[in-house]
C-alpha cells in the first residue's frame, strides 16, 4: 500500500508575539493529526482564527510546525535542519489579484513554470492553449496578452489553478480560493477543483468557512471540523453532514444559511452559553469549547476530549457524545 | 404606503476609462413597515443606491437624474441642511465593515452622547438611558459596552454597538448595507436574529443590501434583484425563491450551494457579469442567458408586472418557466 499523499502526526503550532518586555505564546493549532489520501477531497471548516490557515501552510511546508511531524508520501519533509524539497504540493490563495505578478501576462505567467518544468520550448505555447482551454479560460488566444487587471476575479483565479497544476502536484491546498469571488461563479470554480480531482488524480485540501461549499465540493470526499486549533469532529463528509456529533459542528449546521425560505426561518440557531470566542491566547482548560457548549458538564472543564472513531469513518472529539441530542436537518422540501 | 421611493435614479461615477454608469434608470419602492432586501453581485451597483439615499457620492460620482422621495418629499432637492436634518434622525443606515466606522480614540459613550446632541438636545442622563435600553435590544451589556473602547470589543459586538446607535434618534428607516460579511456564522446568525427582532418588535422599515442570497431568505420580505446597475425582478421573498421569472434570477438561486438539500441540479451562471463602461446593448443579461433571442439583443427589456406584487425585466418572461426544462 501506498503512503498516503499527505500526513500530519500530532502537528502543534506555536507562534511567539513579542510584546513589551513579554512574550505572548499564541497556540494556533495543537496536536493535529490528519490524512489526505491519494486522490481525494478533504474539506477543513472552521472559523476565523482556528487555525485552519495555519494548517495548510504547514501541511506544505511553508511553515515549520513547533511540534510533530510532516510527511509527504510517507517522507518526513523536516527531516533534517532543512526542509526537504519535495514539491508535491502547491497552494491556490484567496486573492487572486496578489497571487499573480501584476506586470506579467497571461502567457508570461504560465510560460515561465512549463519551461521550468520541462516543457520544450518549441511545445510551451501548445501546451499553454491546452492549459487555459482546461480551466476554461476561452478562447485562449484572446487571453493571452492580457494581464492580470484586465481579468475578472473568476478568470484569474482559473489562471493561478492552471498555474499551480504545472509542476503535475499530487496535493493542491486551496485556502477559501472563492470567499472573494462573484456568488454566480463561485460554483464554477468548484466545479474546476473537482475536474482537476478527476483528470489529474490532484487531493485538495479544501479550507474554507462556508459550509455549503465545503458540501458541495467534497460531496464524495471527508470533511474536518476545526476548532481553537484543534480538530473536534472528522469523518465522511455525507455522513458528518447527516450525523452531527459535536455540539461546535451542530451550532455552526445551525446558522448555516440556507437559500430557501420556508426551510431558513424553520431552523432555530442552537443556542450556545456564549457567543463570543475565546481569547487568542487563553485557551480554555479541557475541552475548548466548554465555554461556549450548552450541554457542557464538569469533566468537559477538567478533561480534553479525544478524537475517537463513534462510527466507521466518523471521529469526534467529545465527552457527551451518548448525551448531546441527534442531530437532524433533514427537512422536507 | 411607500416610506421610501425611488423614482428613475440614475448615477454616474467618472473613471479614467470614461463614464461607468453605476445605477441606470432605477425603480424602487419600499414600503412601511417591510423587510426589504437588495440582492446582486459585486459592482453591480446597490451599494451606490444606499450612497445616492443619503447623497454622499464619492467625489467621482454624480447623481444624474432621478427622485429619491421619502415619505413624499424629494431628498435630493431639499438644502444640505436638511438633508442633513434626515440623515440619522429619520433614516439611518449602518455601511459595510461598520466594525470600522466606530471612532477608536472614543469611548462609546462619548460617541453616543456625540451623535444625540449633534441632533436634538437632551440630557446626558436621558441620552445613557436610550443608549442602554437600545444596547440590550442588541444583546449586548450596555454598562461594560459604554465605558470600552471600540478596540476592547470584538467585530460582531461593534456591528452591533453601530447598529444600536442607528436608532438612537428614532429613525424610520434602517438602511444595512453588507451587515453580516466579515462576521464569523455564529456571529452572522445572531445579528440576522437581531434584526428580525427590531423588524418585528420596533416596527422598522430595513432596507438590506447584500450579495449574500441565503441571508435574504431567510430575512426579507421582499426582494429586488439586480443586475449590471439594472433591477431586473421584484418579488416577495417566495416569488423570488420559488417562482423566479427572470433568467438571471434563476440561475443566481440555482448556484447558491446549500447544507441541505439536493446539489446535483445546482450549477453556476455561465460567462461573468459584464463591464459597467460598455455594456451589452438591448438586455444587460443576454450574454449569459441561455433562452437569449435576437429581440434581447437589440432592445432593453422593461419591468413589467408578472402577478400582483412581482415584476420582471425579461422579453421572455412568460416562456422562461417552459424553457427551463427544455433547455436542461
Amino acid at each position: 500500500m501506498t503512503p498516503p499523499v499527505l500526513q500530519l502526526k500530532e502537528v502543534s503550532m506555536v507562534y511567539v508575539k513579542k510584546a513589551f518586555l513579554q512574550k505572548i505564546c499564541v497556540e494556533a493549532v495543537t496536536k493535529v493529526s490528519l490524512e489526505l489520501r491519494d486522490n481525494e477531497i478533504l474539506a477543513l471548516v472552521g472559523e476565523t482564527g482556528c487555525g485552519k490557515s495555519t494548517l495548510g501552510r504547514i501541511a506544505l511546508g511553508l511553515l515549520r510546525p513547533t511540534s510533530g511531524k510532516v510527511l509527504h508520501l510517507g517522507t518526513d519533509i523536516w527531516d533534517g535542519n532543512s526542509r526537504k524539497s519535495r514539491f508535491i504540493g502547491q497552494i491556490v490563495h484567496q486573492d487572486s489579484y496578489a497571487a499573480l505578478n501584476p506586470v506579467r501576462t497571461v502567457y508570461q505567467t504560465l510560460r515561465a513554470p512549463l519551461v521550468r518544468y520541462g516543457t520544450k520550448h518549441k511545445d510551451v505555447d501548445e501546451e499553454i492553449r491546452k492549459l487555459l482551454e482546461f480551466v476554461g479560460v476561452t478562447p485562449p488566444d484572446y487571453f493571452l496578452n492580457k494581464y492580470p487587471y484586465h481579468l475578472s476575479g473568476g478568470m484569474r483565479q482559473r489562471i493561478v489553478f492552471a498555474r499551480s497544476i504545472i509542476p503535475k502536484p499530487k496535493f493542491i491546498v486551496a485556502d477559501e480560493p472563492i470567499s472573494m469571488i462573484d456568488p454566480s461563479l463561485r460554483l464554477s470554480i468548484l466545479d474546476l477543483m473537482m475536474r482537476l480531482n478527476e483528470e489529474f488524480g490532484t487531493a485538495f485540501l479544501y479550507i474554507t468557512h462556508d459550509l455549503a461549499s465545503a458540501r458541495y465540493l467534497a460531496r464524495r470526499g471527508r470533511i474536518a471540523v476545526m476548532y481553537l486549533g484543534e480538530i473536534v469532529e472528522m469523518g465522511n463528509l455525507q455522513e458528518v453532514f447527516e450525523k452531527a456529533k459535536h455540539p461546535y459542528f451542530q451550532a455552526l449546521l445551525s446558522v448555516a444559511p440556507i437559500p430557501d425560505p420556508r426551510a431558513a426561518r424553520k431552523i432555530r440557531p442552537l443556542k450556545l452559553k456564549n457567543v463570543e470566542l475565546p481569547k487568542a491566547g487563553e485557551l480554555p482548560s479541557g475541552c475548548r469549547f466548554h465555554t461556549r457548549c450548552p450541554y457542557a458538564r464538569k469533566i468537559c472543564t477538567e478533561e480534553p476530549p479525544r478524537l475517537r472513531e463513534v462510527e466507521k469513518d466518523h471521529w469526534v472529539a467529545c465527552h457527551l457524545i451518548e448525551e448531546v441530542p441527534k442531530w437532524t436537518l433533514a427537512l422536507e422540501r | 404606503m411607500e416610506i421610501l421611493n425611488i423614482e428613475d435614479l440614475v448615477v454616474d461615477y467618472e473613471v479614467q476609462e470614461g463614464i461607468l454608469r453605476s445605477v441606470n434608470h432605477v425603480f424602487l419602492k419600499v414600503r412601511k413597515g417591510e423587510f426589504m432586501a437588495i440582492i446582486g453581485e459585486s459592482g453591480c451597483g446597490k451599494t451606490t443606491i444606499v450612497q445616492a439615499i443619503f447623497n454622499v457620492m464619492p467625489s467621482n460620482g454624480y447623481i444624474r437624474q432621478g427622485r429619491i422621495l421619502f415619505n413624499g418629499t424629494d431628498i435630493l432637492s431639499l438644502d444640505p441642511e436638511s438633508q442633513r436634518r434626515i440623515r440619522w434622525e429619520k433614516i439611518a443606515a449602518v455601511f459595510q465593515a461598520a466594525q470600522s466606522s466606530l471612532n477608536p480614540v472614543l469611548k462609546i459613550k462619548d460617541q453616543v452622547i456625540d451623535t444625540v446632541l449633534d441632533h436634538r438636545q437632551m440630557p446626558r442622563v436621558e441620552i445613557f438611558e436610550r443608549a442602554g435600553k437600545l444596547l440590550k435590544v442588541v444583546g449586548l451589556e450596555p454598562d461594560r459596552v459604554m465605558n470600552s473602547y471600540p478596540h476592547e470589543l470584538s467585530g460582531g459586538m461593534r456591528q452591533r454597538v453601530v447598529i444600536a446607535m442607528a436608532l438612537l434618534l428614532d429613525p424610520e428607516l434602517l438602511i444595512l448595507d453588507e451587515p453580516t460579511t466579515a462576521l464569523d456564522l455564529i456571529t452572522q446568525a445572531q445579528l440576522i436574529e437581531t434584526l428580525q427582532h427590531l423588524h418585528e418588535d420596533l416596527s422598522i422599515t430595513m432596507l438590506m443590501v447584500t450579495h449574500d442570497v441565503s441571508n435574504v431568505a431567510k430575512v426579507a420580505d421582499r426582494v429586488a434583484v439586480m443586475y449590471a446597475a439594472q433591477i431586473v425582478e421584484v418579488g416577495s421573498v417566495e416569488s423570488i425563491f420559488y417562482n423566479p421569472c427572470h433568467p438571471y434570477t434563476i440561475g443566481l438561486i440555482n448556484a447558491i450551494p446549500s447544507v441541505v438539500g439536493d446539489l446535483s441540479a445546482k450549477k453556476p451562471i455561465p460567462g461573468t457579469p459584464p463591464s459597467l463602461i460598455n455594456p451589452p446593448v438591448g438586455c444587460r443579461f443576454h450574454p449569459r442567458c441561455p433562452y437569449a433571442s435576437r429581440l434581447c439583443r437589440e432592445k432593453a427589456p422593461e419591468l413589467i408586472d408578472m402577478e400582483p406584487d412581482h415584476i420582471v425585466a425579461c422579453h421572455h418572461r412568460l416562456d422562461v418557466k417552459r424553457l427551463q426544462h427544455e433547455v436542461i
